[in-house]
């Protein structure tokens, strides 16, 4: 398992400063948003210092899947997969995920809310997917016994409300999802990224500190990173 | 999902479902078995109470210890 970041937590910072705060973090993945962090799919691109972080690009989400040739072009360059998301159905998110691949780049739909809905999905397909745990799915633990029932499909996790959100998950069974994901030995990333943009001011602080809070830690001087608001971002 | 080293990272888990998935995550491994307990700040509470409460039954191996992280590998014993 890799922890890892969204851009949508701080779309205005550079990739260099997003990177800088995942290593201050201890986090090893970034997830990628067009027009967060100065990404572009039409120039997937990384700077050339990105290489020397620790932290290292886990996927791309997109909410548009239009441009399949585009998506497939960008995975391949960058050699991370696509992540489907956005207002499409399920089964369009899986089968858009399908087109990218077969145009020769990787690519998992996202799926959330309930998975008794959509499961199914999973072993008719027989494919690779993306999960995220939002408060949309009113029970993470039975969700996440039903994901983990299919060997090797789960390939990356967005945790929605993590970082500086998580003591709001108390009592929800975020504990033990983790105890499951570790002994199943999930290896993907796990990508926090914000509930809403109302904790905004809180990421930018927990961004910009190294350190943690509790049992004796010492929190280091907060460099606040830039935070606005992403479009399709729930308030 | 590649099955790899068994990785637990407790920093996105609510500060008191901490400890409780640590132990319960622990109980579930068979001897010989280990995970990667993946923390912000050094466990060292978190080793006392496994002293207290598996006493001679655990191993406990720092594999990174700061600034940003701490990874300590928990292992079973054989009883």
């Amino acid at each position: 398992m890799r922890l890892g970041l969204s851009a949508a937590a701080a779309p205005e910072a550079r990739l260099d400063e997003l990177l800088e705060a995942c290593d201050r973090r201890g986090l090893l993945a970034v997830e990628l948003l067009p027009g967060a962090s100065g990404f572009s799919l039409a120039a997937p691109q990384l700077s050339v210092g990105a290489g020397h972080h620790a932290a290292a690009v886990a996927g791309i989400l997109i909410e548009d899947a239009a441009d399949h040739v585009l998506l497939a072009g960008a995975s391949r360059t960058l050699g991370v997969p696509i992540i489907v998301g956005g207002t499409a159905a399920h089964d369009e998110r899986v089968s858009c995920a399908r087109r990218i691949r077969l145009l020769g780049g990787a690519a998992h739909a996202l799926l959330s809310g309930p998975a008794a809905a959509w499961v199914h999905l999973l072993g008719e397909s027989g494919e690779s997917f993306a999960w995220q745990l939002d408060d949309t799915c009113s029970d993470p633990v039975a969700d996440s016994d039903r994901l983990l029932a299919w060997p090797g499909a789960l390939q990356y996790i967005r945790l929605v409300g993590g970082g500086p959100e998580a003591a709001m998950h108390e009592g929800r069974g975020i504990g033990a999802v983790m105890g499951r994901l570790t002994l199943a030995g999930y290896s993907g990333p796990l990508v926090l990224a914000p509930g809403s943009p109302r904790y905004r001011i809180a990421w930018s602080m927990w961004l910009g500190r190294r350190g943690g809070f509790g049992c004796g830690s010492k929190a280091g001087a907060p460099a606040p990173l830039p935070l606005t608001a992403v479009s399709g971002e729930r308030s | 999902m590649a099955t790899q080293q068994r990785v637990l990272d407790v920093r996105v888990i609510p500060p008191r479902e901490k400890h409780p998935t640590i132990f319960q995550t622990f109980s579930a491994l068979a001897p010989g078995e280990a995970f990667v307990l993946v923390n912000d700040h050094d466990p060292k509470p978190l080793r006392y109470q496994f002293e207290y409460e598996h006493a001679g039954q655990f191993g406990w191996e720092y594999l990174e210890q700061g600034p940003a992280v701490w990874r300590v590998q928990i292992s079973r014993t054989n009883d």
